[in-house]
């Protein structure tokens, strides 16, 4: 395994409540989705899978090394790309680069330069300062630093959060491609990327693990809670009031609304039909339950 | 090898992005702005490049000690934002990164300063020649660098701690000013050089210059000291995981750590010792020399050997008296560098030892009445304390007081002069005076002896009697120029090749009027002058019988040179060129009034800065400042002219009627009381009515006479009387 997580548990100094509490993964060669509201700890957990930051409790091993006894030697491993980031506007891409490579002690860093160059499409645009490209391009030559030392672990951290949708298109297929023959920890809330690139997930919720398996566990586990209806004025205050709705949009006929919602309960008030759950469904559903939970407890 | 390879990457990147920073420029072009602006370019002329190396490296230590705050605390803290998290995921070292940073913010300080070199160089270069340049260049390299780097060292330590630019830049900030309301500089340079670095081009940075050298080490090595407890919480306070240190590394930390303390206590202990060395209190009367009795003293011989090569002096004392009691107590007054070995007598038999400031002498009762000559050997090197240094910051009595040690010797420079405590009773005539010079050949020796005799190995230099108040100079640094019939002895750098001729040419011209009118005894007209420069001497000696002056090699005279105010008024009096020249005339006659007899507080006022002028403890010399201030502006005729006279008796003549005349411009006048204008009135009255050789012959008659003693007004018009036939008008 690339990636091993044992109960690992981060409690910031003055925080009241764990960031992480006893989360465990495992992940191996592909795409392995992270996902989780803001504040969920995904980020944390990356953190410390880089080093950045120890955890309080449990141990991360990437390709064998212990994170913490042996940063020294996690850190060839992996490559990082980070959820906010600032590059040196100064520089151009290519110094920029240059520069990560010899920081990481990169031996013939120009030829590999070039090779990462015209994987994420910058070739063209290596002479460039960082501060003259667009949001897009920033994206791409971060994800570029990571590959430098052609790392068998990527770390990525909420990664298309503000790019315009066909740089979101572009970086997820670029993560595919990067996960045929590496281990990718997709760290994101938005369940539209993990579609997109994962098999497996694990979704985290308040420093906890709420599900982890693969995707098609998790949309099972909405199967029969997907309804979808055509509602009255009346009957949509009553779904509103009483479940999660997970997409409503008005109807030409005045105060209608055709609306997609997650119940446990059959529907009998009303005229509706059982849909096929989507991941994001069942994310949605997961989440709305953790948090009843929380309150009833 | 790869955290050399860190190390070189990270400085080279760091500067790299600090350069292509616009506000990095923004900064160092405010910096070099005011630096521009504190220029005072009408007084640059007159500058000695030393000096103007050591204003503007000072300068620059303070703008330049600012910027290094800001781009400092900016470079160190930039990547320690969440948004750099990527960097610190790829394989370097920490602790090697943040040298490596450091290595770059100094980069970055000496390209941003660059421009401000190459400015200062270029002004340099324009006023000096293009050898000036490696003197900026030292200067330079030992006020700013070791200043700089020591406010980089602790921006680290601050930004470490803060984590935040803007707060380190600002406490920082407010160190800085703080310490500068507080008129202290930030290295503390004026602290350990309480009176200045004294900038001479003949003997380097002065006679403080260990003193400097270890301030300066101190704060390199406060900086590694700081350097190192910012690597030390690097790991501390920082997230980042690294593996633990190995043994070799712990090892080498500790080391490094350890030699570094050891370097501070030595450097401090060592400034302690050379320190004290130097702290020796100046005489509570520094012209007691004066009024000091040698009537014990039957004769008085030196015989001493002065070694460049170990700066050190050796020799002996022989003087002669006749005890009239068992016991005696002879003042002594010997350089604290010095040190009496040995005491001896002839006949034998006299026990003799130093007690503080006194020759305590026990002769057995046989010899009372006989002659009994002692000898005492000394040895040592001439201290120079730090109160005798030539500036500013010294009492009224000390600022006027001869240069007490009255003599230095290093390997490259060495002068003497007759009255000084490098010999025990300077007060006292001298019989014989035998100097051993043991030094390397320089391009040329400045001497007075009567005889000269060379050795193998060293020249000795003989005076068979009371020796004029020059002895000796010589440096390897000096530069030789002939002007007229002079030869000047100058120290390289003193003076710009544009000014040269406008400060030294009155001097000739004033020795050569002496000769004619003053002198009574006629030296052959080929004998030409020497003029030397000195450093730390007070104000100028003469011989005439050798035609050597000693001139002081730091001298301020760009406030008679340089006067904007002056220069816009139309009488020749307020010409700043004129009243130089003038003032050279009134220091070349005192020189000659007192190379006879010493005569202190007359050169004492001859101070060539206004503050020394109007000195209280000097009054009652009316006549005396009279017939010199008089005769000097008649022997700087051919100098200023007719108009000059005429316009400075009438400026004298409006002194005495208009008090306020005294605030005026008008610079000579105003520096006398009423009683002497008016004397100097009336004697411009006798010079129009007898015919000048028998003013001349007056101001001979009273020099040899009553030399530096001043008549009171009625005594001195009754010998005008006598001598010229004339009374006074």
């Amino acid at each position: 395994m690339s990636i091993i997580v044992e109960k690992v548990s981060k409690k910031y100094q003055g925080a009241q409540s764990y960031a992480l509490q006893d989360v465990s993964i495992t992940c191996s060669m592909g795409v392995f989705g992270l996902l989780g509201p803001n504040g969920a700890g995904k980020t944390t957990l990356m953190r410390i899978l880089t080093a950045l930051i120890s955890p309080t409790s449990g141990r991360a091993i990437i390709q064998g090394y212990n994170v913490v006894d042996e940063p020294d030697k996690v850190r060839p491993l992996i490559g990082y790309i980070p959820q906010e980031y600032t590059l040196y506007p100064q520089l151009t891409v290519w110094e920029f680069l240059d520069y990560m490579a010899k920081l990481s002690g990169l031996k013939n860093s120009h030829q590999r330069m070039e090779q990462i160059l015209l994987q994420v499409g910058l070739s063209s645009d290596a002479r460039r300062r960082l501060r003259n490209l667009s949001g897009g391009m920033k994206q791409r030559v971060v994800i570029a630093q990571a590959l430098l030392h052609d790392p068998p672990v990527l770390l990525v951290d909420e990664p298309t959060a503000g790019l315009d949708p066909a740089e979101r298109v572009r970086f997820r297929n670029l993560l595919s491609e990067l996960g045929r023959e590496r281990t990718v920890l997709l760290s994101t809330h938005i369940v539209e990327d993990i579609t997109a690139t994962c098999r497996q997930v694990t979704v985290l919720f308040e420093g906890q693990i709420a599900f982890t398996g693969d995707i098609d566990s998790l949309i099972s586990s909405a199967r029969g809670k997907v309804w979808k209806a055509h509602l009255s004025p009346s009957e949509w205050e009553y779904v509103r009031d009483a479940n999660l709705i997970v997409s409503s949009c008005p109807d030409s006929k005045p105060g209608f609304m055709d609306v997609k919602f997650l119940s446990t309960d059959s529907q009998s008030l009303f005229e509706s039909e059982l849909v096929s759950p989507t991941i994001e469904d069942a994310y949605l559903l997961l989440i709305s339950r953790r948090k009843s939970d929380r309150e009833s407890s | 090898m790869s955290h050399l390879k860190t190390l070189v990457i990270t400085a080279y990147y760091e500067w790299k992005i600090q350069i292509r920073q616009r506000s990095t420029w923004v900064v160092a072009g405010l910096f070099f702005l005011v630096a521009w602006m504190s220029i005072d370019y009408a007084k640059l002329p007159l500058d000695s490049a030393i000096r103007f190396a050591l204003g503007t490296a000072q300068g620059m230590g303070l703008f330049g000690g600012l910027f290094i705050v800001i781009i400092g605390a900016t470079g160190f803290l930039r990547e320690f934002k969440p948004g750099y998290n990527f960097l610190w995921t790829h394989s370097f070292s920490t602790r090697v990164y943040i040298l490596g940073k450091f290595l770059g913010i100094c980069m970055t300080a000496a390209t941003a300063l660059l421009p401000v070199g190459l400015w200062v160089a270029s002004l340099m270069v324009n006023l000096h020649g293009f050898q000036s340049v490696f003197l900026q260049i030292k200067v330079w390299s030992v006020v700013l660098a070791p200043t700089l780097v020591f406010i980089l060292a602790v921006t680290f330590l601050v930004g470490l701690l803060f984590r935040r630019p803007l707060w380190t830049s600002l406490v920082l900030l407010l160190v800085i000013v703080a310490t500068l309301v507080m008129n202290l500089d930030i290295t503390h340079l004026i602290g350990f050089a309480l009176y200045g670095i004294y900038g001479s081009s003949l003997i380097g940075y002065g006679p403080d210059n260990l003193l400097v050298t270890l301030n300066r080490f101190f704060y390199l090595e406060l900086s590694v000291l700081s350097l190192l407890i910012v690597l030390l919480l690097a790991r501390i306070l920082t997230t980042r995981q690294e593996n633990k240190s190995s043994p070799v590394w712990k090892l080498i930390w500790g080391t490094l750590t350890v030699v570094n303390l050891i370097a501070i206590f030595y450097t401090a202990s060592n400034f302690q010792i050379e320190s004290n060395r130097l702290s020796e209190n100046p005489p509570s009367n520094p012209l007691e020399a004066e009024a000091m009795d040698c009537s014990f003293m039957r004769s008085y011989q030196i015989d001493l050997v002065l070694n460049q090569k170990t700066k050190s002096l050796d020799g002996e004392v022989v003087f002669l008296l006749q005890p009239n009691a068992i016991s005696q107590q002879i003042p002594i007054r010997l350089n604290g560098g010095l040190n009496i070995s040995k005491i001896e007598s002839t006949p034998p038999g006299v026990k003799g030892e130093v007690v503080k400031n006194t020759l305590v002498l026990n002769f057995p009762a046989e010899l009372k009445g006989r002659d009994v000559s002692i000898t005492l050997k000394y040895a040592g090197s001439i201290n120079i304390p730090r109160y005798a240094y030539d500036n500013l910051f010294r009492s009224q009595e000390l600022s006027v007081a001869p240069f007490p040690p009255g003599g230095y010797v290093d390997d490259k420079t060495i002068f003497l002069v007759r009255d000084g405590n490098w010999h025990p009773f300077s007060w006292c005539a001298l019989d014989q005076l035998s100097i051993g010079w043991i030094g390397v050949p320089n391009s040329g020796i400045v001497q007075t002896a009567d005889r000269m005799v060379s050795y193998p190995d060293r020249v000795t230099l003989i005076w068979d009697q009371q020796p004029p108040l020059p002895l000796l100079a010589t440096s390897q640094n000096y530069d030789t120029f002939q002007m007229t019939e002079s030869r000047f002895f100058v120290s390289p750098d003193n003076i710009s090749d544009r000014e040269f001729e406008v400060v030294y040419n009155s001097y000739p011209v004033l020795l050569k009027q002496i000769d004619l009118f003053l002198q009574e005894e006629k030296r052959s007209s080929s004998q030409p002058y020497q003029i030397a420069t000195v450093p730390l001497l007070k104000y100028s000696l003469y011989d005439p019988s050798t035609r050597i002056y000693l001139l002081p090699e730091s001298r301020d005279v760009t406030h008679l040179l340089i006067n904007e105010n002056n220069e816009k008024s139309q009488t020749v009096i307020n010409s700043p060129e004129l009243l130089y020249r003038r003032w050279v005339a009134t220091d070349v006659l005192r020189a000659w009034w007192c190379s006879s007899n010493p005569c202190l507080q007359l050169q004492a006022e001859v101070g060539y800065h206004p503050i020394q002028f109007g000195i209280s403890g000097f009054e009652g010399k009316t006549v005396l400042d009279a017939l010199i201030s008089y005769a000097s502006l008649q022997l700087a005729e051919p100098l200023v002219g007719q108009q000059f006279i005429a316009e400075e008796i009438a400026a004298r003549q409006h002194a005495m009627e208009d008090p306020i005349f005294f605030t005026s411009l008008v610079q000579l006048p105003s520096l006398y009381s009423t009683e002497t204008n008016s004397l100097v009135v009336q004697l411009h009255g006798l010079w129009e009515q007898a015919d000048p050789e028998t003013f001349w012959q007056l101001v001979r008659e009273y020099h040899r006479q009553f030399g530096n003693t001043s008549l009171s007004e009625e005594d001195f018009a009754r010998f005008v009387l006598k001598v010229t036939g004339f009374e006074l008008p």
